[in-house]
């Protein structure tokens, strides 16, 4: 017996079956960076090839700037269901996505900084890959502000899931700006992507916290496609007959 | 722990710090829109049922 998953793309379905959800989404994240956090100061070493104690930033930096590509990739998906199936709930998840992307790319560039400071000597750098990074943040801006400047919600859907495909040029640049075949056409301050030159206990710590972000991510964006429905659908009688909205008119 | 206070702690408290913030922000920005839709949901339904315009 398989579960008819088309189901879950009315929003009807999909909004009280993301609230059960939440809970254990918020409540695995906050676990997870407890132990992550545990895990990256208390049982990890001193020092990481030759930076000090100040490398530990890793362990917010890496995991937030592989949650910007990642929910930029997640919004554009979405973006491309919607423009295909024509599914209200598939933009409704991509304008989720967006803001909670634009957060971790603002992270990772703002710890980047932090980070640069105290290996590199400088704030900030017109590396590839920052600028990259920072291309990512204002196409999210982009997204937001295109989304909210159209009155019409079908025709903003639309237009800025035509935006946030266009965007996906900015993934590969963000990978590519340090692995390009030719290292010498590539200068960068950053070192080329390699999980195996790093210690094991180190990348396990960088991983929870990665793995608690994603948990945090699903949960705000379930959240937040949630208080999108309730805007967007407030005309429907199922929205009408929900109990938050039902237990008010029963006291008043 | 002291090691990475007393050497690191500026730049480590400021990217963890804002990390804890945005985050916890985000949540509780994303909280405040519920209450709000909610309620215009609750007052929306109150005005059906009296009848008003």
């Amino acid at each position: 017996m398989g579960i008819n998953w088309f189901r879950y793309a009315s929003p009807a379905s999909f909004y009280p079956l993301a609230g059960k959800t939440i809970p254990w989404f918020v409540a695995s994240a906050v676990l997870l960076a407890i132990g992550g956090l545990y895990w990256g100061f208390f049982e990890t070493p001193n020092v990481l090839s030759d930076q000090k104690q100040y490398y530990r930033i890793i362990f917010v930096h890496v995991p937030a700037a592989w949650m910007s590509m990642w929910l930029y990739v997640v919004m554009a998906g979405w973006s491309l269901v919607g423009l295909v199936f024509n599914t209200r709930l598939s933009f409704m998840v991509a304008a989720a996505t967006a803001p909670t992307g634009a957060i971790f790319t603002f992270l990772a560039l703002w710890t980047g900084a932090f980070w640069g400071k105290t290996s590199w000597g400088t704030w900030w750098d017109w590396d590839p890959r920052m600028t990259s990074e920072l291309i990512l943040l204002f196409l999210y801006i982009g997204y937001m502000a295109l989304q909210s400047a159209i009155d019409d919600v079908r025709r903003a859907d639309r237009a800025s899931a035509v935006l946030a495909m266009v965007g996906l040029f900015t993934i590969p640049l963000i990978y590519y700006s340090v692995n390009c075949p030719d290292p010498n056409q590539c200068a960068s301050l950053h070192q080329r992507s390699s999980m195996k030159s790093i210690e094991s206990n180190i990348l396990w710590a960088m991983l929870t916290m990665t793995l608690a972000f994603w948990l945090y991510s699903f949960a705000v964006i379930l959240k937040r496609v949630r208080n999108i429905i309730l805007e967007r659908e407030k005309y429907t009688e199922w929205v009408n007959e929900l109990p938050e909205i039902r237990s008010q008119q029963v006291r008043s | 722990m002291k090691d990475i206070i007393a050497g690191y702690g500026f730049y480590i408290g400021w990217s963890f710090g804002a990390t804890a913030f945005l985050m916890v922000g985000e949540w509780l920005m994303a909280d405040v829109r519920r209450r709000v839709a909610i309620r215009r949901l609750r007052r929306m339904a109150r005005l059906n049922e009296s009848g008003a315009d």
